[in-house]
């Protein structure tokens, strides 16, 4: 069965073409300047180079449900945070006037909070803040789906990382379609036993997550212990690991590299200098 | 030389009362490059037993130990884990906890990587092991993409590739398909004579013929006490080898029961081939020209069913584009069959039968998927599940509540149904297993044969008509397995069911079933009673299938005595026998 979020083998130029360190660092830029900006001119287009990236690598299109689903579930401080940007002096770069105008604000005279509500602005940045999410997700759908784990850890192992991180690193890898495949596992089974959370009562979703949470914590202790087991036998902990490849960047990987890298130095001047990126 | 020294060990666990013992005063010695077999009934300390050579016990399995445990000349309490692992690998029985990396040949060299040894001897190594393992022509392969028995030879594999003096299988083949299951113990063995490595593996029952096929000797434990230790022709004739459950090869059954026929051997065989040559001998001894069944034994038929009430046509479906997991399957099977479906890991067994619970839709649209006549397609889960319901192979994915009677009054609590039909229809199902003198006990530490029943008895209040059911004798001793399956019977005799079974136990197949499917890489390849479908060895190699052993007994001598090739059980082999020898004696 297919599972979310585990390296698909493929023979795409994402796949075969590029080091995993090089991927791992053009990763890093995205995180980072996902990070920096909040302008979504600038992040757009990071957004649509991920998706047709996505596109490329073939990760499954329903993957980008959990866009959605992490947005949903992070709702309210989203709302809290939008409706907290009325104000002009938040922003350096719009037209504070225009970024101010009120769509449905109030003002709140206690604790300090002023004026709350939506504005062209707090819009703006809500924008912003979708777009950055969906691209830091988008971006790591490629990274997951074109980067095999034991590349990673030999590129880890290769730049001296401790075995230890390297291992939980490894492990959380591998192990989160597998850990994905088995909560899929318990709530069907449950839902053959007429399990379902149609309820808005909030104890008896409690009391309903339960057939879900037991049997997920007992299998997830059962499976610590078989991989501690697993582990321990092959020598795991022993001391020192020997990396199985070299760390040997083609050309390719240099350039890649070093626009990424360079990019990522301008996107820091630009932004102290001409303040690029912020709203 | 001594490779294993158990001095008076014991063990209790953390969490077991004092006075519980997991492993009870064990002395025993184990002599280098011997195949040692340990087996007693699921929870009698085989794993535990297993864990305590390489510290595992109590170090990451935390307890009490008393007395010594020496391997490799190395007492197991002056070490670490990972210090030991040089002397003593273990390999699990889940394949897929065991592997780390995303090709074999890295996988393989995990083990070695992580001592520190240089590249070209790690890669020396990876190359031993995967030769010795056979996996040669999978090196560059994603491990998710072979099947469950080339996993499980790749675990070993790696293994192998640290060199250890003692190697250890806990149940290695319990989850694995029948070829799977050979093709790991004869490397195994292959890999013992080869490497003068000792090694040790567990069985509960249900794979005994594997494991006799490759031991030297075994020792039986029962309840953590040693009970038997010998040759493994004299433990496995032992009585007290099924009073504790465990069950003996078909053809060592055989000759015991021919035994008491008056027809005696010179000895009692525990392999397949030592029977083969052993009976060969004795017919041409006997002046037996054919074997045949006697004119009135009656065979079974498959006439009386009611009408079909599933019905399927034409299933396909795509996981994505690459994976086409079934591939235009179609069946039909009628009220009150017991069925079983057969195949090797991946075949297409689960995907077809979460098909017929609903779980999952055909991804064609001219497909066919009726349940007693009604389109499932189009049907909400909650309708489907009181007429087709499906339990899990493991019995851990459901049970969640604190009692047994709370775990199976929750389904029809869910359904809400009154309280007094909950209580009427939860003490209904606890009849059928006889679980009414546990309905107080608590989930937590239930024996495995426990969990396994009641992981069924959860479902029946809500009154499916037909019940699948995933591996249900796995992990079962032998007499679970029959207790399991007159239960089934039950089932279908007093409540009128139709059963499906997914299945890798071929006695199962063999003994309880009135139909098999067999399943290959997403075709239905064969369907038939399982005398048509074992009597196919063409098809059922394609399957990666072999059939149970006292029918490849049969198969085996089918040439030169003309014996039926569909021979499912030993007490039609003993009659089959029985009656050729006295109409030879008689001279017909």
């Amino acid at each position: 069965m297919d599972t979310v979020f585990a390296y698909r083998q493929g023979t795409s130029f994402l796949h075969k073409g590029l080091h995993p360190f090089t991927k791992m660092v053009v990763f890093l830029v995205i995180v980072i300047l996902s990070g920096l900006w909040l302008d979504i001119r600038y992040l757009l287009p990071l957004l649509v180079i991920g998706f047709i990236l996505a596109y490329i690598a073939k990760a499954p299109a329903k993957l980008f449900l959990f866009i959605v689903f992490a947005l949903a579930l992070t709702w309210f401080p989203t709302v809290r945070s939008t409706i907290a940007q009325a104000r002009p002096e938040y922003f350096k770069v719009l037209d504070p006037e225009w970024a101010s105008t009120g769509i449905v604000t109030v003002n709140v005279p206690f604790l300090g909070l002023e004026r709350l509500g939506l504005t062209y602005g707090s819009l703006y940045w809500l924008a912003g803040r979708i777009c950055r999410f969906a691209t830091v997700v988008t971006w790591a759908i490629v990274f997951l789906y074109t980067t095999p784990i034991s590349d990673i850890a030999n590129t880890l192992y290769a730049l001296k990382t401790p075995p230890s991180i390297v291992f939980v690193v490894q492990i959380t890898y591998k192990f989160i379609p597998y850990m994905a495949s088995i909560i899929n596992q318990i709530q069907d089974a449950q839902k053959l036993r007429g399990w379902h959370l149609r309820t808005l009562n909030l104890i008896k979703v409690f009391k309903r997550s339960l057939p879900l949470a037991n049997p997920l914590m007992r299998r997830t202790a059962m499976i610590v212990e078989q991989v501690t087991i697993a582990t321990q036998v092959r020598g795991f902990g022993s001391g020192k690991v020997t990396p199985l490849r070299d760390l040997t960047l083609s050309w390719l990987d240099k350039v890649v590299i070093i626009f990424f890298v360079g990019g990522l130095i301008f996107a820091f001047i630009a932004m102290a200098l001409w303040k690029v990126g912020m709203i | 030389m001594k490779s294993i020294e158990a001095k008076e060990f014991s063990f209790r666990y953390l969490h077991q009362a004092e006075g519980e013992k997991a492993l009870s005063n064990l002395t025993f010695e184990v002599e280098e490059a011997s195949v040692v077999g340990i087996i007693g009934r699921a929870g009698a300390g085989k794993s535990t037993l297993v864990k305590s050579l390489n510290g595992l016990v109590p170090k990451v399995d935390l307890g009490y130990q008393e007395g010594d445990m020496i391997v490799d000349g190395l007492n197991t309490r002056q070490y670490d884990v990972n210090q030991l692992a040089r002397h003593v690998g273990i390999v699990l029985q889940n394949p897929e906890v065991q592997i780390f990396s995303l090709t074999v040949r890295d996988d393989v060299a995990f083990g070695p990587a992580n001592l520190g040894l240089p590249r070209e001897e790690i890669y020396k190594r990876v190359a031993e092991a995967v030769s010795a393992a056979e996996l040669e022509h999978l090196v560059d392969r994603n491990p998710n993409d072979i099947s469950g028995g080339e996993q499980q030879c790749l675990a070993i594999a790696g293994i192998l590739a640290m060199q250890p003096k003692i190697m250890a299988f806990d149940e290695p083949v319990s989850m694995l398909d029948p070829l799977g299951k050979q093709r790991v113990m004869n490397i195994l063995k292959q890999v013992t004579r080869r490497s003068g490595t000792t090694s040790i593996t567990t069985e509960s029952g249900a794979d005994i013929e594997a494991v006799a096929e490759v031991v030297d000797r075994i020792i039986a434990i029962d309840q953590g006490k040693l009970l038997l230790d010998g040759d493994p022709a004299t433990v496995l004739q032992d009585d007290r080898i099924q009073q504790i459950g465990v069950g003996r090869p078909q053809v060592t059954e055989l000759f015991l029961q021919l035994k008491k026929k008056g027809i005696h051997f010179e000895r009692v065989p525990i392999t397949l081939a030592d029977a083969e040559n052993l009976l060969r001998d004795k017919l041409r001894q006997l002046g037996v020209k054919r074997v045949m069944r006697p004119p009135d034994y009656r065979l079974q038929q498959l006439n009386h069913f009611g009408p079909p009430v599933v019905e399927v046509e034409n299933i396909h479906h795509f996981y994505n584009p690459q994976v086409h997991a079934l591939k235009g399957v179609s069946f039909e099977i009628p009220e009150r069959q017991i069925v079983g479906i057969i195949g090797q890991n991946g075949s297409g067994k689960t995907t077809l039968a979460r098909h017929l619970v609903g779980l999952l839709k055909p991804t064609n649209k001219d497909s066919v998927l009726k349940v007693k006549g009604v389109d499932i397609k189009k049907l909400r889960l909650d309708k489907i599940i009181r007429m087709i319901n499906y339990v899990f192979q493991n019995p851990d994915d459901q049970l969640f509540a604190e009692t047994i009677w709370d775990e199976i009054a929750f389904a029809p609590r869910m359904i809400d149904l009154p309280e007094d039909e909950v209580k009427r229809l939860t003490e209904e199902a606890m009849k059928v297993f006889d679980l009414e003198a546990y309905k107080d006990r608590y989930i937590f530490g239930l024996d495995e044969d426990l969990k396994t029943y009641l992981s069924i008895s959860c479902i029946l209040p809500l009154k499916p008509d037909i019940l699948l059911i995933d591996e249900p004798t796995t992990g079962l001793d032998e007499q679970g397995e029959v207790k399991m399956m007159q239960s089934l019977r039950y089932l279908r005799d007093q409540m009128g069911k139709t059963i499906v079974i997914i299945t890798h136990n071929m006695k199962t197949v063999g003994n309880h079933c009135d139909r098999v499917l067999v399943m290959s890489k997403g075709n239905l390849i064969l369907d038939g009673t399982p005398r048509e479908v074992f009597a196919n060895e063409e098809k059922l190699l394609e399957a990666d299938i072999l059939p149970p052993q006292i029918t490849r007994l049969g198969q085996a001598l089918s040439k030169e005595f003309g014996f039926p090739k569909d021979i499912l059980t030993v007490d039609e082999m003993v009659e089959v026998l029985d009656y050729s020898i006295k109409q030879s004696q008689n001279g017909a």
